[in-house]
């Protein structure tokens, strides 16, 4: 049989918690547990007064601490209050509570205290690992928002701030879906709903959404961004919300209007200079030392040069589309029903338009002054096609007069011949068959960049 | 053949090499030139005032545009043309005038204006 006190005093010995009791205005051990021992190295305490026994404690104010229970006989409680003992840092939750005797005079303090070191280091971690996400977010020059299912925001970092004119608070004070706030409206007025914005979208259906759009700030100022959306998924892959990063792309955007605005005052400046290489040469050739057609065909050439350019420069000097090129090379040079062209879609990069253009041009001056283009019912049929990396081309007229290889060749059929080869890095060939002019072209398939 | 004899053409261009080479090509043509001029202000006044049948009209002027001649000849109800370097889609066409664009062959002139003047 164990008797109640002594099952008491074992619970008292053996408890977890730091325990102990002390006497008097000197704060003496009267009386601690196993736990408490153990913290203090488990050197002799009792009937030696506190500051004595952990002298380091003075300093850390836990003496005059005792000393203000004992005073008031007001008990005292910290939560993982930080302890230096014995040169260990330990965080304690603890209580000093009075005891006083029957006449209500505070005679000694009962201390009790809990180890909180773990849970209060653990804390701190994770305090130093938002306060270093905080600081990530709040530096980042993109806007990064937090979107929960209601498409309500429900985090912005500073530069999602600045970018969109509204605190954080402000737009929880709104309490409306994001887009309400901050994307409500079309550059023209015109309301523009939820349902339409594929920002939002990237949470109902569940991927990544990257784009741009227009935003409104909070000053009724539109500006364009971009943005990828990315929903958040929880444990179970539910997603239950949406990230979104969003950067500002006004600059960029007015880059490219500037170089829009010079390309198109160089394509100006371009065509104004060859309106007046024709002009002058119509003043050279009108004193009539020269034939009339030498004078076309001058102006012919300028202009086909011209058109060339005209098509590159409405893609940016990037690509044109070969039956493009062909079209305008022959605009005004054939009849209604004189060509057939046929051949899939092909982009050219600008050096070989304008050769292509200039090619078909001069075919096309020949076949008028001698080929098909030159009768009514004449016909040019133009084939193109771009198998295995390979490019090639037929032109070959049909129901003209009788054509020979007569005399040396011209300018025309030379620049076809020779420099249409060289710059195709390729084989031109002109056959001078009875039914018309037949020119093939076969070369590596010209590389858009 | 012409269409143009003795028409009254107003040209605005402020390139000297093209100005002339216009007044030769209209004059060829048998037309009479009114300017050409290039300022705009001389324009306005020629287009709001003076007798004519068909207008040439550069779209860029001395740093300006001819959209405000355009917009007097329009008012008159005499027709005319545009002349520029610019892609058509930099230009307000919203006056539906047929547009050369520059570089264009004299002959390109002269049967423009013709069916101008045939239409009106």
């Amino acid at each position: 049989m164990v008797s109640p006190a002594s099952v008491l005093g074992q619970l008292f010995e053996f408890a977890p918690g730091y325990i102990a009791m002390v006497r008097g205005p000197d704060h003496v051990f009267e009386v601690a547990n196993a736990a408490y021992r153990n913290l203090l190295g488990n050197c002799p305490i009792i009937g030696l007064p506190v500051c004595e026994v952990v002298p380091e404690l003075v300093e850390q104010g836990y003496i005059d601490l005792l000393d203000q229970v004992y005073r008031s006989g007001e008990p005292y409680m910290a939560e993982g209050a930080p302890v230096l003992v014995r040169e260990q840092l330990r965080y304690i939750s603890f209580v000093y509570q009075p005891i006083k005797d029957r006449s209500g005079k505070v005679t000694g303090i009962f201390a009790e205290g809990v180890d909180v070191t773990e849970a209060t280091q653990a804390q701190q971690a994770l305090r130093r690992t938002e306060r270093r996400l905080e600081s990530v977010l709040n530096n980042a020059s993109v806007s990064i928002f937090l979107m929960d299912e209601r498409q309500h925001c429900t985090y912005m970092n500073r530069a999602a701030e600045q970018l969109t004119g509204y605190t954080f608070e402000e737009v929880q004070r709104i309490d409306k879906p994001l887009h309400d706030i901050i994307h409500h409206t079309y550059p023209n007025g015109r309301p523009f709903p939820l349902s339409e914005c594929a920002i939002d979208r990237a949470f109902p259906e569940h991927n990544q959404m990257q784009g741009e759009e227009i935003f409104v700030h909070k000053d009724g100022h539109f500006y364009p961004v971009a943005f990828t959306a990315s929903p958040i998924r929880d444990e179970a892959s539910q997603t239950v919300g949406t990230i979104i990063e969003v950067l500002d792309i006004s600059e960029q955007k007015e880059a490219q209007q500037r170089q829009r605005l010079l390309l198109n005052e160089l394509n100006h400046r371009v065509k104004n200079t060859l309106a007046m290489v024709q002009a002058i040469a119509y003043q050279t050739f009108k004193q009539g030392r020269e034939p009339a057609d030498t004078r076309e065909t001058f102006e012919g050439r300028i202009a086909a040069l011209a058109s060339a350019h005209d098509l590159l420069t409405g893609r940016g000097w990037s690509a044109a589309p070969l039956r493009e090129v062909i079209h305008k090379s022959l605009a005004g040079l054939a009849g209604k029903g004189q060509l057939d062209l046929d051949g899939p879609e092909i982009m050219l990069p600008p050096e070989t338009a304008v050769s292509i253009s200039i090619a078909i041009h001069e075919l096309a001056t020949n076949a008028l002054k001698y080929g098909s283009l030159s009768v009514p019912e004449g016909v040019v049929n133009i084939r193109w096609s771009d198998a295995a990396g390979r490019f090639t081309l037929k032109w070959q007229e049909c129901h003209g007069p009788p054509v020979g290889a007569a005399g040396p060749r011209g300018f025309g059929l030379r620049l076809i011949e020779q420099g249409l080869s060289r710059e195709l890095d390729g084989r031109v060939e002109l056959d001078f068959s009875k039914d018309g002019l037949v020119c093939t072209v076969d070369a590596p398939l010209p590389l858009v960049k | 053949m012409t269409g143009l004899s003795g028409k009254r053409v107003l040209v605005v261009e402020d390139d000297p090499i093209l100005s002339l080479t216009i007044e030769d090509v209209l004059v060829e043509a048998g037309a009479v030139v009114i300017g050409p001029v290039a300022w705009l202000k001389e324009a306005e006044e020629l287009a709001g005032s003076a007798q004519l049948d068909a207008a040439i009209l550069d779209v860029n002027i001395n740093g300006g545009h001819s959209y405000s001649v355009a917009g007097r000849l329009a008012a008159r109800g005499i027709p005319f043309v545009f002349a520029t370097g610019y892609a058509s889609d930099g230009l307000q066409t919203h006056l539906n005038a047929p547009i050369l664009h520059k570089p264009y062959n004299p002959r390109q002139l002269q049967t423009t204006l013709r069916e101008l003047l045939a239409a009106a």
